[in-house]
């Protein structure tokens, strides 16, 4: 199992968490140096991202009975104040240990700020990468506990650690009641299958409105206007993984004019082509087999789709979007 | 003199206080009296050291320009879609039940949840229910904009159909007790609230910045008039009565009148009337007028006509009902109804070539405004001084 898929089981645990009422009153908080999302945690409510780097997009939650509004990233180097609120008030902090060391430093000190307000801790990544070394002291001072997750290196407050039980981050039973409880409250769209010991096969059907993200304040304010996970005016449109782990995804572009098949496509330095597009009265259907997120990279896929396809009075949109992840 | 007002300091953790504002008018640009009373108070908090978010309930329109603009003045803002009933009752009874859009909570709690708000602000009675979803905490904070209950008499009485929002007394008390404090936008409102039982009234008059500081006029072109309203029932039927009037007397008036605004539309042609319609920019309305008139006939709530001419260095004219709220302040010419206002007119500006009142009326104009400032000055600083004893 490597570490890659660690960010799905975090994203389990800390969903299970807060549907389980087991966190104290606050907004789970995850620091991170790059552009991810958490999506079943997300769907739980009210959540914020604290960024040690600049962050470059606007993404959107939805609202209900409303326009969609902008997702709470918060830049701590530009807006220490609102960081610490936040941190002040958070119910538990998810800490993504990135491999700069650099932005490890900063980081850690934010997350030293939430231990000072007795908020439970939970680090994860890779174990290699460098910038463990700027946690140690945290991890001393706060009395982290090492939790069994395979390849990856996880880190949790004693009273998160507690909750874990023997199986660890890694538990396929726990993951199979969340994701029971989240399709019959209709919150999230999943299917979780169980493929090995501790291994799992996540499908999962999402809001596109919760990928898409704006690279440019227009675009922002359209897509908050329209509530549709729009494309920029020349086509252009940028998508939010789920998770950083490898992925088959799907996903429905509407209002397309022209074959898009000769798309350009790309996530982190990996250019990529459809392994399929199947077009329909719905839109067109793209198929895509994800790469894994490079460490210290966002999860941001860029589409740029033909210009004859792009329409000259309208945007383009993504209409369905569905990822497929196993956790092996 | 007003003693400053105390603002509040960011919390220990360097951050500023926030406020929710939660409207379902367009704000931006605010054009109409009820929108720019509510960026009246959103400056007021910033003012105050308040970062201020919108709830932004949408009964006016969206569209991407109105969410840049939002974006520019608010911290955060969430729109929600009203999807309130607001059913009218027999005898024109609304029940704050069914104007009360519950909607709003889950968009309300979420912000609350993400930003954590000191003081939350409603505007109209019927919106008080929402402040529930907050906590002891959280300081609530009321403004009535008007006085609803039995407000449908009001109409009534001037012989005409009631609009919009009229409710029992005993709905406006339960929604006026939900707050820690209900505004007042009129001393007589404030006085009405406080005579039912209510002792979380604070009155807060409505005042606009001034655009320009008094000055003499250069008497390049014919002293003109002007009025400028919406296409409302009470300013169709003032319009009406102040006109009628007018030419009743069978002399033509010699100044010209310069009418603006929607209700151009329902004004009768006469000599001397000038329509202008819409326009963009108020300056350009005030630019070309020396006196403005408000002849109201009755009406309810804030009285923008009377005070906004003010700003822009413009005496004003008005009856009785054009100026309440403001007579205890007010130090221009009043009149008990428009036969008043008329025989004035008649008889200062009636003669042409005869001395003119206007150079007198400017300095009365001053005046008012001077004690118009003061005395929000002084209410302001209140409402400060209570903010900072509960945030």
């Amino acid at each position: 199992m490597t570490a890659t898929v660690v960010d799905v089981w975090v994203d389990l645990f800390a969903a299970s968490l807060v549907r389980g009422g087991m966190l104290r009153a606050g907004l789970p908080v995850v620091l991170t140096d790059t552009l991810r999302l958490l999506p079943l945690l997300d769907s739980q409510g009210p959540m914020a991202w604290i960024h040690t780097s600049p962050v470059g997009y606007r993404d959107h939650v939805p609202v209900a009975q409303g326009q969609p509004t902008t997702r709470l990233r918060v830049e701590a180097a530009a807006e220490p104040a609102e960081a610490a609120r936040l941190l002040r008030r958070a119910s538990v902090c998810l800490v993504a240990v990135p491999p700069d060391r650099g932005r490890a430093a900063r980081m850690a000190a934010l997350a030293a700020q939430a231990l000072q307000f007795r908020v439970a801790q939970l680090l994860f990544s890779s174990p290699d990468v460098a910038g463990w070394a700027a946690f140690e002291p945290l991890i001393r001072q706060g009395a982290l506990q090492p939790v069994e997750a395979g390849a990856a290196r996880v880190l949790a407050s004693a009273q998160l650690a507690g909750s874990l039980g023997e199986a660890g981050l890694h538990d396929a039973e726990r993951a199979l009641r969340l994701t029971e409880q989240l399709t019959r409250a209709r919150q999230v769209d999943i299917h979780l299958q169980r493929v090995g010991d501790r291994q799992l096969r996540l499908r999962l059907r999402t809001d596109p409105l919760r990928l898409i993200a704006a690279g440019a304040e227009t675009l922002a304010h359209h897509i908050a206007h329209e509530g549709r996970a729009l494309f920029n005016s020349r086509g252009l449109g940028s998508l939010l993984l789920p998770w950083g782990a490898p992925s088959a995804a799907r996903l429905l572009l509407r209002n397309v004019r022209a074959r898009i098949d000769g798309s350009e496509i790309a996530l982190g330095p990996h250019t990529l082509a459809p392994t399929a597009v199947d077009y329909t009265e719905h839109g067109a259907f793209l198929r895509l087999a994800l790469p894994a997120v490079l460490p210290g990279r966002d999860a941001l896929l860029h589409l740029s789709l033909p210009r004859e396809a792009v329409p000259g009075d309208g945007f383009c949109d993504i209409g369905a979007a569905e990822f497929t992840v196993e956790t092996a | 003199m007003n003693s400053p007002h105390p603002s509040f300091a960011p919390s220990s953790l360097g951050s500023a206080p926030r406020c929710l504002v939660v409207s379902f008018n367009r704000l931006m640009p605010a054009d109409q009296g009820n929108a720019r009373r509510i960026m009246q108070m959103v400056r007021l908090y910033k003012s105050q050291g308040f970062e201020v978010d919108l709830l932004y309930h949408n009964e006016e329109g969206f569209d991407p320009a109105l969410s840049h603009a939002l974006a520019a003045e608010f911290g955060r803002v969430n729109v929600v879609r009203s999807r309130a009933p607001k059913h009218i009752q027999p005898g024109h009874v609304c029940r704050i039940v069914d104007w009360y859009d519950r909607g709003l909570e889950a968009a309300a709690r979420d912000m609350h949840q993400l930003r954590g708000y000191s003081v939350v602000h409603v505007n109209y009675v019927w919106y008080a229910p929402l402040l529930d979803q907050f906590g002891s905490d959280v300081v609530k904070v009321l403004d009535t904009h008007d006085v609803f209950g039995e407000r449908r008499a009001k109409y009534t009485a001037a012989g005409m159909k009631p609009q919009w929002f009229s409710t029992t007394y005993a709905d406006e008390d339960s929604a006026l007790r939900r707050a820690d404090a209900a505004l007042a936008i009129q001393k007589e409102e404030a006085a009405e609230l406080a005579a039912r039982g209510h002792r979380n009234i604070l009155y807060l008059p409505y005042v606009e910045p001034c655009v320009r500081p008094f000055e003499r006029r250069d008497g390049g072109r014919p002293l003109t008039f002007g009025y400028l309203g919406s296409g409302n029932d009470w300013n169709i039927l003032s319009m009406a009565d102040f006109l009628g009037r007018l030419q009743a007397r069978g002399v033509p008036f010699p100044h010209p009148i310069v009418v603006a605004g929607g209700v151009c539309r329902h004004v009768r042609e006469m000599a001397g009337v000038i329509k202008l319609g819409f326009v963009q920019e108020l300056h350009t309305f005030y630019d070309a007028i020396d006196i403005a008139l408000n002849p109201m006939v009755g009406g309810t709530g804030l009285k923008i006509k009377t005070v906004e001419p003010l700003s822009y260095v413009r005496p004003v004219l008005t009856t009785l009902p054009g100026a309440q709220g403001l007579t205890h302040l007010w130090g221009l010419p009043v009149f008990e109804d428009n036969a008043g206002l008329t025989d004035y007119l008649v008889n200062e500006f009636g003669r042409p070539g005869g001395p003119s009142p206007l150079e007198a009326l400017c300095e009365q104009a001053a005046s008012t405004r001077v004690a118009l400032d003061d005395e929000y000055a002084n209410q302001v600083n209140r409402l400060s001084i209570w903010l900072a004893s509960r945030v």
